[in-house]
């Protein structure tokens, strides 16, 4: 941006394009029509100006961004009100014969062409610091809608940078992706955001029981429907009440394809993160196109299918780890006894892992987890093929000198060289400070080297290594140790969090910033920023610091009718009196 | 109160705005020294600064903190705190000597309490923040919502009343400037409409669908117009209701101008003060047209109560279904459905012919057929200072017109404001002669015994609260306290039961019971002392409305 006194003489040389007409009004007042569309009345063109600005709803405390010169009319108007105004013109033409008409004051910051990099133009960002506001002049939105389009989401994106969003996941009820959506919220709070987790596995024992105890497999199959049903509903009405910006759903969470939709009425954007494999879950096919982002974890040919599926905004995010659960920990002598081994696998017992593990059985192996029904393993299984979660996953890696991972696969009987779908036990194990060796599963190496996790193309190789690790501890624990550091560096749940919403705000920042970005602070905060000297800072003082400045916690301190109030205390009692009736208000209309 | 500084809030819509400018010329006139300032939302600031008897206008937006509040955000909760306190000290440096609440809402009673001004009429809050109404009209005005078929007072009378002894104020007060009106002009020219053209506005909107009469009905009575007068059809509306327009247009293409969301409030006042006459639904517009001396036509359809909120002024028409239960807001009846037995264009087009000759009296029309499905009221002030709304086709009163009509005479009274007894008997003379005896006669009885069961009732209880008072003031027997408390708060409801049991009495239990939910303190000898006030007003009041049913009775029979 400069000013526009200084685009005058630029644009001076300007010659005035075809389209750009300036025609005289019945008050003898100028005025202009671009391409066919009048840039103001050819009546009154000032007074109908004023009349534009005092019907626009415009704070008068705040500066105002004008999108759209047209001939300065509404300029004119905007800065005879007091205004402090910037304006942002695409057509070097109309920006000429503005700049010409006087109606634009020099000093105004005038910005001409593209707006795409205005982010970076340091007087617009100190401009828009300033608490801006945007006024769109409606002819030139009429000529130019992308534009517009372009500048919103500039702004938007402006107004977004380091602001909390709300953020709520829904789970599923069971599965491997359940122990994700906790790690992902709390990585989403660790970021100052807003989170809320909609916990469908608390459901999951009814489920069981529901399903479980009709012998019609057709009755059984109605019932559980039903029961996700209900579920759906549940999940749509905790994320509607709280309100996020973005919902996460998870894969094989209990919801359909309305789902999103219904959130998408209420200015929500959706996600989905499908950590599946897409070609052993087809299910992705029916949904992909109905969230707004769909989050996947592997590229490549699935991204294509994606888009022939109709999925505009797509993107592949890996899983992690979570610091808070997947870190190293030391056993005692009993838990040494227990879980301490040369080799381990801890995760199902899937038709590849059963074929391949059976030529390791020299080894002093263990194996944890579910579905390991072979009989040449049972000598291996720990714990009777007993579920873990993940405080014992952490004590099974710190037991086994080398961790197994191998990718799972249903049709393959060893490593699956199709394999793309990385694992989230890649991660865990290198967050844990185990030594890990894994099949070369496509993409590992965009997440860890050779150096971090030494990877086996097949058995040989696979015996290889663990003779190889076996014999060296200090490169086993070495390895462990820069497979541990990069985890923490690259692969935490933060890291994926960011990504998401980098890709969420890139794309959805009018949406998002339609919705409300919302501020949380305490009473210190607040206490400290109106001074303790004032009626409010004296009264918030009083209370517990890390007391949230929120409506709940602070209109629960104030006493209901009937006792005589502080200052303070009565202006949020009016406060909450003021909410109260306008919902009751709201719910009696919507009643009908 | 010469030189006093007076503030009058009305944060509700644009008509009530309206409708409260009699309360304010009232108060004009009595304290022509006064300033007054007058409390709005937005949307009502534009009328209120068109008002002569407003020194200033303080504008007051409680959506955007709603919305504050409503984001839950910790930086809008503190915009929200700043903007409560904001207002506050800006009624703070008001410095008010009085304030008028004629917003009903607690929000607004919390306000002024911040604010501290000395005195509030309507809504406020007592020493211990609860919420209570102070004065003899504001409690008439809260209560009237509960007992609308004995309610005979316009709203705007109402409010009048929340003020002692208020003058007359005749009409809704809202001035123009030539501005509007030469902008007006050029709007209608633009629409080949000239100052010679016969315009009849339509507003075809309402709050409520269930307050709309129908669009097509709208069309038909524009063609009767356009055909008998050679009338040019406008439509008024905000931008939101040009839908309704649109439907207007299917039934009669090219029949109408429309200018919905093409005025503002000055030019719509303009438009209006051009217009021949405003046909109706019950609106803003409506208030705009009886400020600006436009004769209106209103269609009171679905639960609309014509006589408390329909337009203040003389010589307009109401036209509203005969049923039973009209005008009842806890009974909702739709617009659209009123169609077939109801409000027909003809209908509409005789109350354009009545209101457009300009009666120097109440006009007539005779009880044939042509009417049988509707009543037509005419508006005018009565000797009693107050609006009236008369039939214009006389038919037999029913109990409920009588009940109505001696509780008008019984509130006036209790207002101490009815004027001369020559005023109280003109007024029931003139409404009387508009009615034909009643059918059936025998409620008279009903009603009376009734009324003097009622009083009989109020006198236990005022003898009861004398025990109470006594006990208190010897400082004794507190047991015996107790037991006339409880004895009190049983026939409180052995009253509220009677009432049910005997319509005519209803009001005035709802009155007495609001009352004592009123009373504030704690002090129990204070409080004694006031719920024997209120028993003793019980007992006169029903006394009192007995009286005054006779009186109707005499006059009518």
């Amino acid at each position: 941006m400069k000013r526009a006194r200084e685009w005058s003489l630029e644009l001076a040389t300007d010659p005035l394009r075809d389209g750009v007409e300036l025609l005289t009004c019945q008050t003898g007042e100028k005025t202009l029509r671009v391409d066919g569309v009048l840039m103001h009345s050819r009546y009154r063109p000032s007074d109908e100006a004023v009349r534009l600005i005092e019907n626009a709803g415009i704070d008068s405390e705040k500066p105002v961004i004008v999108v759209g010169a047209g001939y300065g009319y509404h300029v004119n108007a905007l800065t005879g009100r007091g205004h402090i105004v910037a304006v942002l013109e695409p057509d070097r033409g109309v920006a000429r014969c503005a700049v010409e008409s006087s109606l634009i004051g020099g000093d105004v910051p005038l910005h001409v062409g593209d707006a795409s990099d205005l982010g970076g133009d340091p007087a617009f960002r100190e401009f828009v610091r300033g608490g801006a506001q945007l006024f769109v002049h409606p002819p030139t939105e009429r000529l130019h809608p992308h534009y517009v389009e372009t500048v919103r989401t500039v702004l938007a994106r402006m107004q977004l940078e380091g602001q909390p969003l709300g953020v709520a996941i829904v789970g599923p009820m069971y599965g491997g992706s359940l122990p994700l959506c906790s790690y992902l919220a709390r990585a989403f709070t660790k970021l100052g955001h807003r989170t809320l987790f909609v916990d469908n596995s608390k459901a999951w024992n009814l489920y069981e029981t529901v399903t479980k105890t009709v012998q019609s497999k057709n009755a059984s199959g109605q019932l559980g429907s039903l029961l996700a049903n209900v579920l759906e509903q549940w999940s749509y009405a905790r994320v509607a009440e709280f309100a996020p910006n973005l919902c996460i759903v998870m894969a094989q969470a209990p919801v359909g394809p309305a789902f999103p939709l219904r959130l998408k009425k209420e200015n929500i954007v959706t996600a989905f993160w499908f950590v599946e494999n897409w070609r052993h879950m087809p299910y992705w096919r029916h949904i992909c196109a109905q969230y707004d982002c769909f989050f996947h974890i592997q590229p490549g040919e699935f991204e294509q299918k994606l888009e022939e599926a109709g999925c505009g905004h797509h993107a592949f995010i890996q899983t992690g780890c979570d610091p808070e659960v997947h870190r190293p920990v030391s056993l005692s002598a009993d838990e040494l006894a227990e879980y301490g081994c040369d080799v381990s696998f801890a995760g199902a017992g899937y038709y590849n892992r059963i074929q391949f593990f059976a030529g390791l059985t020299d080894y002093d192996l263990h194996l944890w987890g579910t579905e390991w029904e072979s009989r040449e393993l049972q000598g291996h299984l720990r714990r009777q093929g007993e579920r873990f979660g993940p405080e014992e996953f952490a004590k099974i890696v710190a037991g086994s000198k080398i961790n197994l991972n191998l990718h799972s696969s249903a049709t393959h009987p060893g490593v699956d060289p199709r394999c793309d779908a990385i694992n989230p036990r890649v991660f865990e194990i290198a967050a844990c400070g185990g030594f890990q060796i894994c099949d070369p599963c496509r993409g590992l190496d965009r997440f860890f080297d050779s150096s971090e996790v030494p990877t086996y193309r097949d058995l040989a190789e696979c015996r290889a290594l663990i003779d190889r690790y076996l014999a060296n501890e200090k490169e086993r624990i070495a390895t462990a140790k820069r497979a541990r550091e990069r985890a923490l560096r690259e692969h935490t749940y933060e890291h994926r969090a960011r990504q998401m919403l980098e890709f969420v705000l890139d794309r959805f920042p009018i949406r998002i910033v339609d919705k409300g970005v919302l501020a949380q602070r305490s009473v210190a905060e607040i206490a400290a920023r109106v001074g303790r000297d004032t009626a409010l800072g004296a009264y918030l003082a009083e209370l517990p610091p890390d007391t949230p400045f929120t409506q709940a916690a602070l209109f629960e301190n104030i006493p209901l009718m009937g006792k005589r109030l502080s200052h303070a205390e009565g202006v949020f009692a009016y406060l909450r009196e003021l909410r109260s009736s306008a919902e009751m208000l709201l719910e009696m209309f919507d009643g009908g | 109160m010469a030189g006093k500084r007076i503030l009058v809030a009305q944060m509700t819509r644009m008509g009530d705005v309206l409708q409260t400018s009699p309360l304010v010329r009232a108060l004009k006139q009595r304290y022509p020294d006064s300033h007054i300032t007058a409390m709005v939302r937005r949307m009502g600031k534009d009328i209120a600064e068109r008002n002569p008897d407003i020194d200033a206008v303080l504008v007051y937006e409680e959506d955007e903190t709603y919305l504050d509040l409503k984001s839950e955000d910790a930086d809008r909760l503190l915009k929200a705190y700043q903007d409560a306190d904001a207002i506050v000290q800006r009624l703070q440096e008001g410095r008010f000597d009085i304030a008028y609440n004629c917003t009903h809402s607690l929000s607004s009673a919390m306000l002024f309490k911040l604010a501290g001004i000395p005195e509030v009429v309507g809504a406020h809050l007592s020493d211990d923040w609860r919420y209570v109404w102070r004065g003899r009209g504001p409690n008439y005005f809260i209560t009237s919502v509960l007992h609308r078929e004995a309610n005979d007072l316009n709203i705007c009378d109402s409010f009048r009343y929340f003020m002692e002894k208020p003058p007359a104020a005749r009409g809704l007060v809202m001035k123009i400037d030539d501005k509007a009106r030469a902008e007006a002009s050029t709007i209608l020219s633009l629409h080949g409409i000239s100052a010679h053209d016969f315009v009849v506005c339509f507003q075809l909107g309402a709050s409520d669908r269930g307050k709309r009469w129908p669009e097509e009905r709208f069309a038909q009575l524009g063609r009767a117009l356009a055909d008998r007068y050679g009338a040019r059809i406008v439509l008024l509306g905000v931008e939101s209701e040009a839908k309704l327009g649109e439907s207007f247009e299917r039934h009669a293409p090219g029949l109408a101008t429309h200018l919905f969301g093409k005025t503002n409030i000055a030019q719509l006042a303009a438009v209006l003060e051009r217009a021949r006459v405003l046909v109706t639904n019950d609106t803003g517009t409506m208030h705009i047209a009886a400020a600006m001396r436009c004769p209106i036509v209103l269609l009171s359809v679905g639960y609309v109560h014509f006589r408390e909120t329909g337009p203040y002024g003389e010589g307009h028409c109401a036209i509203e279904v005969r049923r039973e239960n009209v005008g009842r807001s806890d009974i909702r009846v739709d617009g659209a459905a009123d169609e077939d037995a109801g409000i027909a264009p003809h209908h509409a087009a005789r109350a354009v012919e009545l209101v457009l000759a300009q009666h120097e009296g109440i006009p007539s029309l005779s009880d044939d057929k042509t009417f049988s499905t509707v009543d037509l009221h005419w508006s005018a002030f009565a000797p009693d200072g107050c609006l009236q709304w008369y039939p214009i086709v006389r038919r037999a009163a029913t109990e409920a017109d009588v009940v109505r009509m001696a509780y008008r005479l019984m509130w006036l009274e209790y207002f101490e404001d009815v004027g001369t007894p020559n005023a109280e008997g003109e007024s029931i003379k003139r409404i009387a002669k508009r009615y034909l005896p009643p059918e059936d006669g025998a409620f008279w009885g009903s009603a009376r015994e009734s009324l003097e069961g009622l009083a009989v009732l109020g006198d236990r209880g005022a003898a009861m609260t004398r025990e109470l008072l006594g006990v208190l003031e010897s400082n004794a027997r507190m047991r015996r306290a107790h037991e006339i408390v409880r004895a009190l708060m049983a026939l409180d409801e052995d009253t509220r039961v009677y009432a049910e049991l005997n319509k005519a009495c209803k009001p005035l239990v709802a009155i007495a019971r609001f009352e004592r939910d009123n009373l504030e303190g704690a002090e129990p000898l204070a409080l004694a002392r006031r719920t024997l006030a209120i028993y003793e007003a019980l007992s006169q009041r029903a006394r009192a409305t007995a009286t005054k049913l006779e009186l109707v009775r005499a006059a009518i029979t």
